[in-house]
């Protein structure tokens, strides 16, 4: 798990262009939207784009997609229930 | 009021109403400065019309307006009006099978009435819309829509309507959403429109790259009383390789795109606010 962590770390700060920040300063629990992170809807496209690519995960219900997203620790374990790849 | 409206359209020829509203529309104009200053602003500064053309233009634009909202009270209630197109073999050709595929919408002309006049040929048609319409009007874009497997996705908070709109063209569906207004991310492109920069929304753009489908620009502009020019353009990122410069291109294309069909239609431009963000300093 804990690389599962660190390597969906490296791929957000990828996937977001998060220029000069590291997977050590994002914390594990942190919420990704509003406070924390302060990712937009632009970015959350951004992220399920990447459940899909990197992990072969697609998003069938939308309504479940904001609680998937809640922090890298809650990410990271519906990765490793539902990956594909 | 609303309600009113669909109910008098039942008995009553649009004209009448069309009538009844160029009385109002002076009042209109002196009490919403920022309108009349953006419509006059569009006609002084992108079409280089004079003061005097500029002013009836304005006049023009609101009773256009004015109109657009009524056709689609008058829809409501029944009324038909009649639609050409341009380059609906583009749509159909999409719309026949294969992925899904985007529509981008703008605030210009009628939009709402594509929904009536193309067929999907059977495929489900999500319409983003803004989450303050009202309950009359959801109810009866409900109603009309219901039968043409169109359904509303309203915008939120929570960015649902994010992973709504990426399921349904996971799903093979059609998506519709403006390509002109930022909202929510704050996110934007900056292409040439209309002969200067302007900053365009970059949500419709990103989602057509990342979920790499197709993508129509889609204006429908009122020709007459009861006539309606339904214009579809394809736009793409051409050879463009990295996202930014596909989101980037993609952009370009829909806005130059739309500066040709506003070249045709001056006065069915419907963005009152200060598009190109020239008086803010």
């Amino acid at each position: 798990m804990e690389e599962l962590i660190n390597n969906l770390k490296i791929q957000i700060i990828e996937a977001l262009n998060l220029e000069g920040m590291t997977p050590d300063e994002i914390e594990n629990d942190a919420p990704l939207f509003g406070e924390g992170l302060g990712l937009d809807s632009i970015d959350a496209l951004e992220l399920i784009v990447l459940l899909e690519k990197q992990y072969g995960i697609k998003l069938a219900n939308p309504a479940e997609g904001k609680a998937i997203f809640k922090s890298v620790n809650v990410m990271a374990a519906y990765i490793a229930e539902n990956r594909k790849k | 009021m609303q309600r009113t409206l669909v109910v008098l359209f039942r008995f009553m020829p649009v004209e009448v109403l069309y009538a009844f509203m160029g009385m109002v529309i002076p009042f209109y104009m002196i009490f919403n400065r920022q309108g009349y200053l953006s419509s006059y602003h569009w006609f002084r500064r992108r079409f280089g019309f004079g003061p005097i053309k500029s002013f009836f233009g304005v006049y023009r634009n609101h009773f256009v307006f004015g109109q657009v909202i009524l056709d689609r009270f008058a829809t409501y209630a029944g009324k038909k009006f009649r639609f050409e197109f341009d380059g609906k073999e583009k749509f159909d050709a999409l719309a026949a099978g294969g992925p899904g595929f985007m529509m981008v919408s703008s605030h210009v002309g009628n939009y709402e009435l594509a929904g009536y006049s193309l067929s999907t040929e059977g495929r489900k048609f999500n319409a983003l819309v803004f989450a303050g319409e009202t309950e009359t009007v959801m109810k009866n874009r409900n109603i009309m829509f219901g039968s043409n497997c169109i359904s509303m996705i309203p915008m939120s908070e929570d960015m649902s309507h994010i992973f709504a709109l990426s399921c349904a063209l996971s799903n093979g569906e059609i998506v519709s959403m403006p390509g002109d207004r930022i909202f929510g991310s704050q996110k934007s492109v900056r292409c040439s429109f209309m002969g200067k920069d302007a900053d365009f929304p970059m949500g419709p753009f990103a989602l057509a790259v990342q979920k790499n489908v197709s993508a129509l620009a889609a204006f429908v502009m009122k020709t007459g009383s009861r006539s309606y020019r339904v214009v579809l353009r394809e736009i793409g990122w051409g050879d463009a390789a990295g996202k930014a410069e596909k989101i980037q291109r993609m952009a370009e294309a829909y806005a130059a795109e739309m500066g040709t069909v506003m070249g045709a239609f001056p006065y069915q431009w419907f963005n009152y606010y200060d598009f190109w963000k020239e008086d803010e300093n």
